[in-house]
């Protein structure tokens, strides 16, 4: 997390953004003002404590809901034949009520299939 | 003879970063472990700049490390750690500051962030600080972070655009239309910025 040195870019970018030497000015008051009344916080602030277990409990809680998940999709799986389509099951019987009143329609049905 | 060894003792350091960048990629929660303990501290120190609340600050900084650790496998080596770390750090600080209601935040809270030695000039009165708090809080969170990262903590035009995402003529632009909005806010509220 660099900070701005001086001679770099960015006070020029500024300035070439806002124009002319009445905004300059206009800006310029406008960022003392917001840094007087909000300094910056600085290059590396402290942090008040370590994060790390912290971060070990969201990951282990993450894992628990994963495998919870898991779980519960397989005890509550559907059973195979609700997860063919009505369609599909339409289709089957009236392939088979056709062979039983046609079975000479048998061997032409098997060659297609 | 010590500045070979300096040069020989970061070498080493770059390639243990290499290999456990690497490792983490592949899955190594002890690598993770190592890249959390290494970044946490510049990673809450860059979402610090732009929530400005350390309690905040600190929840997104695990935040952050959650959606590093998911898209882990996303990550390239070559394009360093850091950078990425702190895109997503600013998405995350982003996404926070969306979901903030202005009428829940607390202006003289913003103000306090930084401690006490650094406070604000004292010369400022209390009303003059509140307001300009006031009109950085109503501004929308894109425009605020841009103009927080510039403005205050004076970050260069091209780390935030790449933080952002935006080019830097993008951010150029975003901290020029907050500095309106910021102008004609305190002009509303009676003050001559």
């Amino acid at each position: 997390m660099k900070r701005q040195g001086p001679g770099t870019s960015h006070p020029t970018e500024h300035k070439s953004l806002v124009g002319g030497p009445g905004r300059d000015q206009g800006s310029d008051r406008m960022t003392r003002l917001l840094r007087e009344a909000s300094p910056p916080v600085g290059d590396n602030p402290e942090l008040r404590r370590d994060l790390w277990p912290d971060m070990q409990q969201r990951l282990q809680a993450e894992r628990l809901r994963d495998s919870e998940r898991a779980g519960s999709a397989g005890t509550q799986r559907q059973p195979m034949f609700a997860a063919v389509p009505w369609f599909d099951w339409a289709l089957a019987g009236a392939l088979v009520l056709f062979a039983v009143v046609s079975p000479v329609s048998i061997p032409v049905l098997l060659y297609y299939l | 003879m010590g500045a070979q060894a300096e040069i020989g003792l970061k070498m080493e350091t770059q390639a243990d970063e290499a290999g456990e960048m690497l490792a983490f990629r592949d899955g190594g929660e002890e690598a993770f472990e190592a890249l959390f303990r290494r970044h946490q501290r510049p990673v809450y120190g860059w979402i610090l700049r732009i929530v400005r609340d350390a309690g905040a600050a600190e929840d997104l900084t695990i935040e952050t490390f959650f959606r590093i650790h998911r898209a882990r496998e996303r990550f390239d080596p070559a394009r360093g750690f850091e950078p990425w770390a702190r895109r997503i750090a600013t998405h995350a600080a982003l996404d926070w500051l969306r979901r903030q209601r202005p009428e829940n935040m607390a202006p003289a809270e913003w103000l306090n962030v930084v401690p006490a030695r650094n406070a604000g000039d004292p010369a400022m009165s209390a009303e003059v600080r509140l307001k300009v708090a006031q009109a950085v809080l109503r501004l929308p969170a894109n425009l605020r972070a841009a103009a927080l990262l510039s403005l205050i903590e004076e970050q260069p035009h091209r780390e935030i655009a790449a933080a952002l995402g935006i080019s830097v003529a993008a951010v150029k632009l975003r901290v020029f239309r907050a500095m309106r909005r910021l102008r004609s806010d305190l002009e509303r509220q009676g003050m001559k910025p």
